[in-house]
């Protein structure tokens, strides 16, 4: 039986947030993000929140992070998780 | 006696300008329900009172003026006013998560699909975060 040769190697904090601006680099110009009790953003906006790593570029992070990790496990297109059911 | 309806609306910026006219229609069920409304508009509603939950929306700023034609904020506020609509209506509290969960999955799956633009697709991550971190806390078999 051959053993399947599982690399796991730490994601940096850093790589994370070049990740998350890269995201929302593909954000459309002219739209507002509305957060909470936080305010309205534009993308250039939270792309600055997000590189300061203030508590809001931590959130956009989470946001982004859920998103992918739901993709990742293919939550879009799990039957059970997604039927209208 | 009426059953009464207290709804908190301010409108002192740009986001709670939307939810203001969003919130209008689940006013006028309310009233069609017969409910007594309280409505505490714009001063008369503190924004201390303003529930810290983090919803996210996205929206068109050329719509500002006409909130209610935002295609993409309706995308969120649609399926948010479904909780509020759902319980007036008589459902339990879970009843009125769970169509508003529903909801947001109809609309992510629509966006999910290959004719969608990619600049339309960029809402996904915030339509299922809002999904995600709805909430439905304390009885949920309660209902008005």
């Amino acid at each position: 039986m051959t053993k399947k040769k599982i690399i796991r190697s730490k994601i940096s904090d850093a790589e994370i947030r070049k990740l998350v601006v890269e995201r929302l680099r593909t954000l459309p110009s002219g739209k507002q993000i509305s957060i909470g009790n936080q305010g309205s953003f534009n993308k250039d906006e939270l792309i600055e929140k997000v590189e300061l790593g203030d508590s809001l570029g931590k959130k956009i992070i989470k946001v982004e992070l859920e998103f992918l990790r739901a993709l990742k496990k293919g939550e879009f297109f799990d039957e059970q998780e997604f039927s209208d059911n | 006696m009426n059953k009464s309806f207290l709804i908190t609306r301010p409108n002192h910026d740009y986001a709670t300008n939307y939810l203001f006219c969003w919130s209008a229609s689940i006013i006028n069920l309310a009233r069609r329900k017969n409910f007594r409304v309280v409505d505490l508009s714009k001063n008369e509603a503190s924004p201390s009172l303003r529930a810290g939950g983090g919803f996210i929306f996205m929206s068109d700023p050329l719509m500002v003026t006409k909130p209610l034609r935002d295609t993409t904020a309706a995308l969120f506020l649609k399926p948010s006013n479904l909780v509020a609509s759902t319980l007036l209506k008589g459902h339990s509290a879970s009843e009125a998560d769970v169509r508003a969960k529903k909801a947001f999955k109809r609309n992510i799956r629509k966006l999910l699909t290959s004719e969608t633009q990619k600049e339309d697709s960029s809402v996904l991550r915030f339509l299922f975060w809002d999904m995600k971190h709805q909430v439905c806390l304390g009885d949920a078999g309660a209902s008005l």
